[in-house]
């Protein structure tokens, strides 16, 4: 049995060939552990050459690119081994069975995927963004702390709504910034301190209390 | 004294309250990439709930609150005595934008009193926001009400610039709306609503592109979003059928996106016409749960209305378990063998389970369990549907299946 080191937060392509090469070097699933790669293994990694070369060519089914897509982001450390396991089940003939959510293991992922989906909709919602002038410059600052690894995930939404704005959003995980029209993955940063911001404090409280209609609450 | 903007904002956020379009949902997509400010994505995003659930999505204000209609289920009325306030243009540009950079809104939906005169109100919201697209590259939602009986060429105006556009019939009986809002006229709003969907129709097919013609640009779109218009339930005696067919014929007459029902609740201010207590929002809810059934589930009115002996909907059980309830000899029905049709109508599925049955069923024979991790709502559709493993028995035929699927009643509050 063979231990993989994956990423925690490792992005879709180059899992997808890690997941070819493993299909590729004919390993069961019961042979393999995926682990993240900052915890600690007693297994081996399997013997060289695996992983070298281009992976074996073969498509994923769209059912289950779907599934894999927002699955990965999820927190469970077990999701890289549920992944191969099903893709293991359509090489060997299964083909149709990451349509079929009636099956114990694609119910799992489509959960994972479903909680990916409504963290990434809570970050687009619920992250606020505080204005702070530093150097001259107007900078929208957030902090959100979201559940799965979905650093990557958000970014396009907010970069297609503030492309003009110079912004920095700080998760525990990470960082992504949005300066001089280039966009940067940080490690992450500490928490700043909410800095004071009339819209946010005096406006939008204003209107999140007065648009509230009590009466109606019957 | 003048009112400061916080003193603006807090009456007229306050006098907007009523309406309950919240939907910042369909139409086209944008973004700022190419410069400007905000995006739509398609779908909605709901960034703050307020306490009874609803959804904060958009930035809803009225432009002023000074109205000459005398309309007594309005608080903004002639008669009301609430204090007035009146934004400028620039004013609501600045809140849109400023909430909108801190990321607390989809973008504007702004209403107005009557003002001087239906015209000139009407020119004062497409001012607004001509003055977002225009001036400020605004590219967020925006959501904007148009005025009974305001010129056409400015209903037109206000379709390039807004997502969508809403008029709103009030109340499903037109002489209803003759004593409650005598000002009102049931002709112009209907007519209204017919200017804008000739709008949006004429800019869809402008837009299609033409058979074996060189490519051009194309014309601007009219309202992407499309158009709503909002009830209110519960200000007059009207029964839910009579609401829901008034919605069936708006829907089929204007190409509505969305019917809002709003809960009537009071203003505060004591009337002789009106109810005194707030409709329940559950009333609501179930009013848009038949009107989801009628939209999307396949149901027809005399459908929901062989549930409804009295004409009202049920506030305990949802309309389709009424309906499953009152038709036990369709049931059960074999979930491995059922069409979609058929499917739609167990209670306890909704449309995502119906098309996982579908598509799971393509590959296994589905067992009880297997169903339970398709839906949800097992416990409700249980007694209706028969599986590889399961046949319901004499459930089915149970004289109080109503109660055992039903939430216990609960001791009404006494104050």
């Amino acid at each position: 049995m063979y231990a993989i080191p994956v990423e925690k937060d490792v992005e879709e392509a180059p899992f997808r060939a890690l997941l070819k090469h493993c299909s590729g070097a004919g390993f069961r699933p019961d042979q393999l552990m995926f682990v993240e790669a900052d915890k600690h293994s007693f297994l081996p990694p399997p013997p060289p050459p695996f992983g070298e070369g281009e992976p074996p060519s073969f498509t994923m089914p769209r059912a289950y690119a779907e599934l894999l897509h927002y699955a990965i982001c999820h927190s469970s450390a077990a999701r890289f081994d549920l992944l191969y396991l099903l893709l293991w089940r359509i090489r060997q003939g299964e083909s149709m069975v990451a349509s079929n959510h009636s099956d114990p293991v694609v119910a799992e992922l489509a959960n994972y995927a479903k909680n990916v989906r409504r963290d990434i909709h809570k970050m687009h919602a619920f992250l606020r963004f505080r204005a702070e002038e530093i150097d001259g410059r107007m900078v929208y600052t957030a902090w959100f702390e979201p559940q799965h690894h979905i650093l990557r995930a958000v970014a396009p939404f907010f970069l297609d709504r503030f492309t003009n704005m110079d912004w920095v959003i700080g998760t525990p995980e990470g960082t992504i910034a949005w300066q001089d029209k280039t966009l940067t993955f940080a490690p992450p940063g500490p928490k700043p301190h909410a800095s004071k911001d009339t819209v946010l404090d005096d406006l939008w409280l204003t209107y999140y209390r007065t648009t509230f209609n009590p009466r109606g609450s019957a | 004294m003048p009112l400061n903007l916080l003193q603006k904002l807090e009456i007229l956020a306050d006098a907007a309250k009523y309406d309950a379009s919240c939907a910042s949902s369909g139409g086209a997509k944008r973004n700022a990439r190419s410069g400007g400010l905000g995006s739509t994505t398609g779908c909605g995003i709901c960034h703050a709930y307020t306490p009874d659930g609803r959804c904060v999505s958009l930035l809803k204000i009225l432009l002023t609150n000074f109205c000459i209609y005398d309309c007594v289920y309005c608080v903004s009325r002639r008669s009301s005595n609430v204090a007035r306030a009146r934004f400028t243009v620039a004013e609501v540009g600045r809140l849109t934008l400023d909430l909108y950079r801190r990321n607390c809104i989809e973008g504007l939906f702004l209403s107005s009193g009557i003002a001087r005169s239906e015209d000139d109100t009407m020119a004062d919201l497409v001012a607004v926001a001509r003055s977002l697209r225009e001036e400020h590259g605004f590219r967020g939602y925006i959501h904007l009400k148009t005025i009974p009986g305001a010129n056409e060429a400015l209903i037109a105006e206000a379709g390039r610039y807004a997502d969508r556009l809403s008029m709103n019939v009030e109340m499903p009986d037109e002489a209803v709306l003759k004593r409650l809002a005598p000002e009102k006229d049931a002709g112009a709003i209907l007519k209204g609503m017919a200017v804008t969907r000739t709008g949006i129709d004429a800019a869809k097919e402008a837009r299609k592109p033409a058979p074996g013609k060189i490519r051009r640009a194309r014309p601007p779109r009219f309202a992407p979003a499309g158009q709503s218009t909002q009830m209110i339930v519960g200000a007059d005696g009207a029964s839910d059928i009579t609401i829901l067919d008034k919605s069936v014929s708006l829907y089929a007459s204007y190409g509505l996106k969305r019917v809002y029902y709003s809960a009537f609740s009071p203003t505060g201010h004591p009337s002789a016409v009106l109810p005194d207590h707030a409709t329940p929002l559950m009333r609501e809810h179930r009013l848009y749960q038949a009107d989801w059934l009628l939209r999307y589930y396949g149901f027809t009115l005399p459908d929901l209305q062989s549930a409804l002996p009295t004409g009202m909907l049920d506030l305990a059980t949802d309309p389709k378990l009424a309906w499953a309830l009152v038709h036990r000899g369709v049931f059960p029905l074999d979930v491995n063998r059922a069409e979609r049709a058929l499917l739609l109508r167990v209670p306890g599925f909704g449309t995502k389970a119906v098309d996982r049955i579908i598509a799971a069923r393509r590959s296994t024979c589905l067992r009880l369990d297997d169903v339970g991790r398709l839906t949800g709502a097992l416990r409700r559709a249980r007694p209706f549907i028969v599986t590889a493993d399961y046949q319901p028995g004499s459930s089915l035929d149970d004289a109080r299946l109503r109660e055992r699927l039903t939430p216990p009643p609960k001791q009404l509050s006494l104050f």
